[in-house]
């Protein structure tokens, strides 16, 4: 049993701009031309953040929801409200905070249902057992479509704000301070919700890492 | 303390995870691995969840989601009407709301906070209470209770905890405040005026004002007890519960400047009842605080263990008096062999309060009776979660006691000698840096802190080094007890 320490890198001055998640004056510049009324840029604008929003969405709602719905619902919400983007905040801090709203305007609706797994959990053991006992290089796997679907259903099971918080965190990969300004709450709140959130996942996976 | 340490260690897997904990932290948390099965395997589990997270691979949108989308959005030009629209409708229903507001007559008013406090009461009022007041306050002098009074608050600030309770004792019996006394009866030359004219019971009469100058009057001239049964009368529903709620904080200063705690108290959870949102005044924590301390002093620990509950539940959130009435909590649950109550005092003070000092001494207090008592498992424990969860400056004596004490324990269980020294080590570097870095702290005063370091010094076979801070405790310790066991030891070395 492998115990470690730590086998992640330091997550100190990992942000939205270092990581290459954005280049804020393309788009800044293609906000300005929307905010025109160009028809063109708005199509590039959604063209540059569409994987974004669509893998948010996928990850906040789970496997077989309404993913591209909601992902749409987010652009008529940019839509809606790219006039009030004074430019203040980094555009995509300002989408992730706009998508974050429609989330959880989504949650309220309609609570995700959970999403039977039954027929597939048996061929999900070993692999996930896998990633328990790691090989020489464990980060560069990748779950199949069913590990990965039975991982998201259980991501979508978390409560709506820890679920963000460890989506933000974990998956979109930005930094406490990004995920802070984004959901509007102090650091050491988010630091808690992602604590808890990682916890609640651990106890609900566990069964799948057990030898 | 039983899983007290694997708790906080797995609070720890996140940041550990991150990699934001301190090298300190870090290490003790890898010690901790390295001997708890239970937190090893949950730490196997957080890894593989992480991995699996990281592993998830990324979804592509359809290949014609854009255009779908672009479908969806309304006619390019009128987006900004859109947005123009209901803006303009919201801040005209704003502008309307605020009309409506200035407009409406008196229903909607409620007088506010600072309304309450100054004037307590309208002009016209005030007039009319006035005499009162200054026939109070001259018959006061009068008498010269207000010099008694004075003393009274000198007595609080010393600290002299014993002796006000005796005296407020005394005047208690003879049903008078110290601070505020109404003479009963009044004196013969007293000016003859109608208001301040004095009732068959000798105090005046005050039915022809309102309640609440009623009650401003009675708190001013210390008749609390009428004060109270003014207030009594009003209901958490009606639209006076929240002046009351006032009225009931003012009383409970009131209580507090005459040391009746239980009154204020009890005047608290008063205006608590008709406001939920009434908060008390800090200095009324500040005394019960002092109390607590004085009664665990004099061995009521029940007693002081109920005060510092009570104001752990009414200033639990306070950064100052919070954390002291948790740690005084542990304490007296401690002294009252109360454990299990004791640990949930530890807990609250980790949780809520994880980098105040108070928590390092509790735990270490925690730990140090643990061992004398002969529950060394326990006492491990708790040295391991001290070092855990501190790493800063402020706790160095602490951090330094309890490596020291953990290398003992190691080596009554014949731990490997590396890992013995590397706690000696740890320990004489804490407490070096403690004695440079904060000579005034109490401990280092006495001496204590730099014995501590002697004796681990000789643990080190550094004995000319032992031999030299043994000379320096001769020279600086404040307690004699401290320098005859300094002595001792360097007899036996020399």
């Amino acid at each position: 049993m492998a115990t470690s320490l730590p086998l992640a890198p330091p997550r100190s001055g990992v942000t939205l701009a270092t990581r290459g998640h954005t280049e804020p004056d393309e788009d800044a510049a293609l906000v300005a031309r929307c905010q025109a009324g160009d028809p063109e840029a708005w199509r590039l604008l959604i063209e540059k953040h569409q994987r974004r929003v669509y893998n948010l969405a996928a990850n906040f709602l789970g496997p077989g929801q309404e993913v591209e719905d909601l992902a749409q619902e987010i652009f008529i919400a940019m839509y809606r409200s790219l006039p009030s983007f004074r430019g203040e905040a980094q555009f995509t801090t300002w989408l992730y905070r706009l998508a974050v709203n429609v989330c959880l305007n989504a949650c309220r609706r309609q609570p995700p249902p959970t999403v039977p797994l039954e027929a597939a959990e048996s061929s999900l053991t070993a692999e996930l057992a896998q990633l328990a006992d790691p090989g020489p290089t464990p980060l560069q796997a990748v779950l199949s479509r069913e590990a990965a679907a039975l991982v998201r259903a259980k991501i979508a099971e978390l409560p709506a704000h820890y679920r963000l918080a460890v989506v933000l965190c974990d998956l979109e990969g930005l930094s406490y301070e990004e995920i802070a300004r984004i959901m509007r709450v102090s650091l050491g709140t988010v630091k808690s919700r992602v604590h808890r959130g990682r916890a609640l996942l651990k106890e609900k996976l566990a069964d799948y890492f057990e030898p | 303390m039983r899983g007290f340490t694997c708790w906080l260690i797995r609070r720890r897997f996140s940041a550990c995870w991150d990699g934001t904990l301190p090298e300190t932290v870090q290490r003790t948390l890898q010690a901790h691995l390295d001997t708890c099965p239970a937190c090893a395997r949950e730490w196997h589990l957080f890894q593989a969840t992480q991995r699996a997270l990281q592993a998830l691979p990324r979804l592509e949108p359809p290949a014609d989601f854009v255009s779908r989308v672009a479908a969806q959005l309304p006619a390019m030009g009128a987006w900004r009407w859109a947005w123009w629209g209901w803006r303009v409708g919201l801040a005209a229903g704003l502008v309307g709301l605020l009309v409506l507001a200035l407009w409406w007559p008196r229903p909607f008013y409620f007088p506010s906070e600072t309304a309450i406090n100054a004037p307590l009461l309208p002009p016209a009022a005030v007039a009319r209470v006035e005499p009162y007041l200054q026939g109070e306050a001259r018959l006061a002098t009068d008498e010269g209770t207000r010099g008694q009074g004075g003393q009274e608050q000198e007595a609080v600030k010393a600290g002299d905890l014993s002796d006000r309770r005796r005296r407020t004792g005394e005047r208690r019996l003879k049903g008078r405040s110290p601070v505020f006394c109404l003479p009963s009866p009044p004196t013969p030359t007293q000016p003859a005026n109608q208001l301040t004219k004095p009732t068959k019971s000798g105090k005046p009469a005050l039915s022809h004002l309102s309640r609440w100058e009623r009650v401003a009057v009675c708190l001013a001239a210390g008749r609390w007890g009428e004060a109270e049964q003014l207030l009594a009368a009003v209901a958490p529903s009606s639209p006076e519960a929240r002046t009351a709620s006032h009225f009931y904080l003012k009383l409970a200063a009131a209580y507090r400047q005459a040391y009746r705690l239980r009154e204020a108290m009890a005047a608290v959870e008063a205006a608590q009842w008709l406001d939920p949102a009434a908060r008390p005044e800090e200095e009324l924590a500040e005394v019960l605080l002092a109390d607590a301390q004085a009664l665990w002093a004099e061995g009521d620990y029940q007693a002081a263990a109920r005060e510092c509950q009570w104001v752990l539940a009414n200033y639990g959130d306070s950064p100052t008096h919070g954390g002291t009435a948790a740690s005084l909590l542990a304490q007296c649950q401690a002294a009252a062999g109360e454990r299990e109550l004791e640990e949930a005092a530890l807990k609250e003070l980790v949780l809520q309060w994880p980098n105040r000092k108070e928590t390092a001494e509790a735990l270490l207090t925690f730990a140090q009776r643990a061992e004398k008592e002969g529950r060394t498992d326990e006492a491990l424990e708790t040295y391991q979660t001290l070092l855990a969860q501190f790493a800063d400056e402020q706790t160095l004596v602490q951090q330094g006691l309890a490596w020291e004490r953990t290398a003992v324990l190691l080596a009554a269980r014949s731990a490997p000698a590396e890992t013995i020294a590397r706690c000696y080590r740890e320990a004489q570097t804490h407490l070096r840096r403690a004695v440079s870095e904060q000579p005034d702290s109490p401990a280092v005063r006495s001496g204590l802190v730099l014995l501590k370091l002697g004796q681990v010094q000789e643990a080190l076979a550094d004995t000319r080094g032992a031999i030299e801070t043994y000379v320096r405790v001769l020279d600086t310790a404040a307690e004699p007890e401290v320098a005859r066991l300094a002595e001792e030891r360097l007899e036996g070395l020399i």
